[in-house]
């Protein structure tokens, strides 16, 4: 038998190897490379920005219907001013807390801070309604901190703040910690023999280095908070921002108030993106003086107070909420025969197991088309094939659906598809690449920006076909910040439920199960055992990705 | 047979001139050195032949093939980026197999090549190593090994000495004319470092503000400088600027700013009473028995050489570098008065520039 495999793999490497020799052919052509721009441009226009305006726009008649109703407008007004309040807090909250931790990552050389770098990514991968629900457990209905005296707050604007704080703080820290490593140590080393302190050199020398990085990481947290609608709910109370209004509204069953607070949120959140984008980069930092206090602020009892809170910070308020729910189901599920059941394939197991499969596919269906379309975009914006004006209005168009709360944009999918009858599984995988490709589109751009454009020349002139210097050059080359990419991108998959919710009411992805245990009475542990059991698949999942990905890359393909 | 031909090719970048209307021939197996000052349109030259820049008008012959608008990789033609660009997740043998897969060679004759080329660059023992384990002349060298491996017999080379220090620069430059001439390549040099062009090059191209100034062998360059420009960039100068008060046949006698004259040689095109600007050598300057006198300011050991810098009335600067031989001999005190002269044949005319002598030089 082996002898029948080893032909069978020979002639698949063979057939590969043909394909490959074909596209590298293909790539050659120009007409070839430019109708891949064009059908990148044409999937974005046509699948990704259009259907998540139009669905909207075609309703705006009746969005004017708010405006006659005085009760109505100041609710809704009311709920948009909270969604912007609320984000601007949480993104300055992020970045301030998230620095500290980002400093001791990048900077510190101590053991186990490579166990503090990897739980950074642990609440990733929690399902962001879980999370929700962690922290409405956590913060109010089960606190564990009643042993000393906290009984446990009521759900309302802290919880929400909580919450979204929790869920963007990673991504945030994520991005300080790329950008701080890949400033020089030499600048700081050159500031301190200069004769400034280090909270002086931080101050004048390294954080505005990182003016792009802390402004990208506003950008997105303020987006996230914005958008995020699902988890929301579960802890709201009775705070109710954008996102929740609309889902109240959509509840029930007006389309008006929805189409309103959704477009104005948009205007608003455009309008400030741009603002910072424009005047963030102005911004300066004063740097003339150097103030007595900052000496103080550097003496070493006080640096490592501020690691410690840093890091006291993000186990309490982020890692904490993050596994919260499944440690307190922990003893429940161990004392259960539940753990037997989950792979007997019966009952509510058989539906969770199918709904994983449902979420792993449409995961990498958005994960796959998302990379073949926006690498030809990223390619676009980058390397201005279209010029300079092209490109930075797809730059900016493709980071829109980022700030549109997502069950806003899975109802104006389902408005703009509903009609022509696809199935409810083409829906979902719609909802998930609008809500994905501005994610995939910055990574794309940041992974082309940081190769050199001499590493494309010199492949190209050696005789390189634009594919092959691409796969054999760029990838490897980049290939961290792709694989960082395409993990975002999957999991913010798997994790979505607003938008799937708001698109499809029969087809199930494993989080819009898991928040309807969470909800049903008497599935507490079944919803905990999954949670875990998700979470679980997800890390086997990304340790078996990291290391196909290592392995293959490295020799000339 | 790589013969390169570039017929009024333009290129603008924005409100930019990179490129204006330039037309250029280079024969097979020539080594050209491009020459010229930073944003004179070197680089963009150089990428155009080799495809990674299109032009906005003109065309490009490679071979007597029009290439203009093909891609690069079809050309035959490796560009060399100053900072050499090999690619960092490839050992140096790997980084000399890209090439070679990409132009369709066997696994077992990319190894036999990779080896032959290697043994050129004298890399061998270095092949598995990563480029950042490689020293600067090293990776220089290998990335020439990578260039050579694809055949390609134009040689497009940006700067590739500038990223390495003075000793090694020398020893390099001998290695590269070396293995043009084994290998009879043709290349082409971007550089604007005048020894290494005049060194290395069979014909030189001055280049500036986009566009060829002065094109030939580079003895031609030296001793027959076509411009103001020409003679400030290539080698050392200094400029007097005068009128001219006497044509007999072409001896003519210029009159400078403070009185004092000199003879040259010209053409017919000036005459008497026009303004006129000589350059001359500060090397082609003797120390004594001439029209000129001056007071000594400075003397500027310099090794193999002495640079000397006088002063006459007015304020007139005279640079004179005497040879090493000569300088040990005589006694050259500061504040001592020396006569100066300049034989005639030494002078080069040229009209006074529009933007003045000093606009025409500094705006290089």
């Amino acid at each position: 038998m082996p002898a029948v495999e080893t032909r069978k793999t020979i002639g698949l490497k063979k057939v590969w190897s043909r394909i490959i020799a074909r596209l590298d052919k293909l790539s050659e052509k120009k007409t070839v490379v430019y109708s891949l721009y064009f059908a990148s441009i044409i999937f974005f226009l046509g699948i990704i920005l259009l259907p998540s305006l139009l669905g909207i726009l075609l309703k705006l008649d009746t969005a004017m219907s708010v405006l006659s109703d005085p009760e109505l407008l100041k609710r809704s007004f009311s709920a948009i001013f909270s969604s912007v309040i609320l984000a601007s807090i949480v993104s300055v909250l992020d970045v301030v807390t998230g620095l500290p931790l980002a400093w001791v990552i990048a900077r510190k050389k101590y053991r186990w801070l490579s166990i503090v770098d990897s739980l950074v990514d642990f609440p990733l991968i929690v399902p962001t309604v879980i999370l929700g629900y962690s922290t409405l457990l956590l913060w109010c209905e089960e606190t564990p901190f009643s042993i000393i005296g906290f009984n446990g707050i009521s759900p309302g604007f802290i919880t929400v703040l909580l919450l979204h704080f929790a869920f963007s703080y990673p991504v945030v820290v994520r991005i300080l910690v790329g950008k701080l490593l890949d400033i020089e140590a030499t600048y700081e080393v050159a500031a301190r023999t200069l004769g400034a302190c280090s909270f002086t050199t931080a101050r004048t020398i390294t954080i505005p280095m990182l003016k792009s990085g802390i402004i990208a990481s506003l950008i997105l947290s303020f987006a996230r908070s914005l958008s995020e609608t699902g988890a929301t709910i579960m802890v709201a109370g009775s705070f109710e921002n954008g996102p929740v209004f609309i889902k109240k509204s959509i509840d029930a069953g007006l389309v008006p108030p929805m189409v309103f607070v959704s477009l104005v949120l948009i205007v608003f959140s455009i309008l400030i993106l741009a603002g910072l984008r424009l005047f963030g980069f102005k911004l300066k930092i004063p740097f003339r003086k150097s103030y007595r206090i900052e000496a103080a602020l550097s003496v070493e009892r006080v640096t490592r107070l501020r690691d410690a809170s840093a890091i006291i910070i993000f186990l309490f308020l982020v890692f904490l909420p993050a596994c919260f729910m499944v440690l307190s189901r922990m003893h429940l599920m161990l004392s259960s025969s539940l753990l037997g059941e989950i792979f007997t394939l019966q009952g509510a197991w058989f539906t969770y197991w199918v709904s994983v499969l449902n979420s792993y596919v449409i995961g990498f269906l958005t994960t796959l088309i998302n990379i073949v379309f926006t690498l030809p975009m990223a390619t676009i914006i980058v390397r201005r094939k279209l010029g300079g004006l092209v490109s930075r209005t797809l730059e900016a168009l493709s980071t829109t659906s980022i700030i549109m709360p997502s069950v806003a944009l899975g109802v104006s999918l389902s408005l703009f598809w509903g009609t022509t009858g696809v199935s409810d599984f083409i829906l979902v995988l719609l909802a998930h690449l609008c809500i994905t490709y501005p994610y995939m589109v910055s990574t794309m751009v940041s992974v082309l920006e940081d190769i050199p454009v001499e590493l494309e020349e010199a492949g190209r002139t050696l005789g390189g076909t634009p594919f092959k210097v691409f796969r054999s050059i760029v990838l490897p080359v980049a290939k961290y910040s792709f694989l960082s990419g395409v993990i975002l991108t999957f999991t913010r998959s798997v994790n979505e439920t607003g938008a799937t919710l708001a698109v499809s009411k029969t087809f199930k992805t494993v989080s819009v199960l898991l928040v309807e245990w969470v909800k049903a009475p008497g599935m507490k542990v079944e919803a905990g055992a999954g949670t875990m059991v998700l979470m679980l698949l997800s890390i086997i999942l990304l340790v078996i990705f990291r290391y196909i990905y290592t392995k293959g890359g490295g020799g000339v393909a | 047979m790589p013969k390169v031909v570039l017929e009024k090719v333009s290129k603008k970048f924005g409100r930019i001139t990179a490129l204006n209307e330039i037309n250029l021939m280079l024969e097979d197996g020539e080594y050209s050195c491009i020459l010229g000052p930073t944003g004179s349109g070197k680089t963009t030259l150089l990428k155009i032949i080799a495809g990674l820049v299109e032009p906005d008008s003109g065309d490009v012959y490679i071979d007597g093939r029009r290439v203009t608008g093909t891609p690069a990789e079809t050309r035959n033609a490796v560009y060399m980026h100053q900072n050499y660009a090999l690619f960092p997740h490839l050992t140096v043998s790997q980084n000399i197999i890209f090439g070679l897969t990409a132009r369709g060679f066997s696994e077992e004759d990319a190894r036999r090549k990779v080896s032959e080329v290697l043994e050129i660059v004298r890399l061998r023992e270095w092949a598995d190593a990563y480029p950042r384990e490689l020293s600067g002349g090293m990776q220089q060298r290998a990335a020439l090994a990578r260039c050579l491996a694809t055949g390609a017999r134009l040689l497009l080379l940006d700067e590739p000495l500038g990223a390495l220090d003075a000793r090694l620069r020398l020893e390099v430059r001998r290695e590269l004319s070396r293995i043009a001439e084994e290998l009879n390549l043709t290349v082409v040099h971007v550089t604007h470092d005048q020894s290494e062009a005049l060194s290395l090059a069979d014909r030189l191209i001055l280049m500036r503000n986009g566009k060829i100034v002065q094109a030939g062998p580079p003895e031609e360059v030296y001793f027959k400088p076509n411009s103001i420009f020409s003679a400030y960039f290539v080698g050392e100068s200094i400029f007097l600027e005068g009128i001219i008060r006497s044509v007999n046949g072409r001896n003519v006698t210029l009159e400078l700013k403070n009185g004092m004259a000199i003879e040259a040689l010209s053409d017919d095109s000036f005459n008497m009473g026009e303004l006129a600007v000589a350059a001359v050598r500060c090397e082609d300057i003797e120390v004594g028995g001439g029209p000129l006198t001056g007071s000594l300011k400075e003397v500027n050991f310099l090794g193999s050489f002495a640079k000397l810098v006088f002063e006459l009335p007015r304020g007139l600067k005279i640079i004179v570098n005497i040879p090493l031989s000569r300088f040990i001999k005589e006694e050259f005190r500061i504040g001592a008065s020396f006569q100066l002269s300049i034989p005639r044949e030494k002078v080069h005319l040229f009209k006074p520039p529009s933007k003045g002598l000093a606009g025409e030089i500094e705006a290089v």
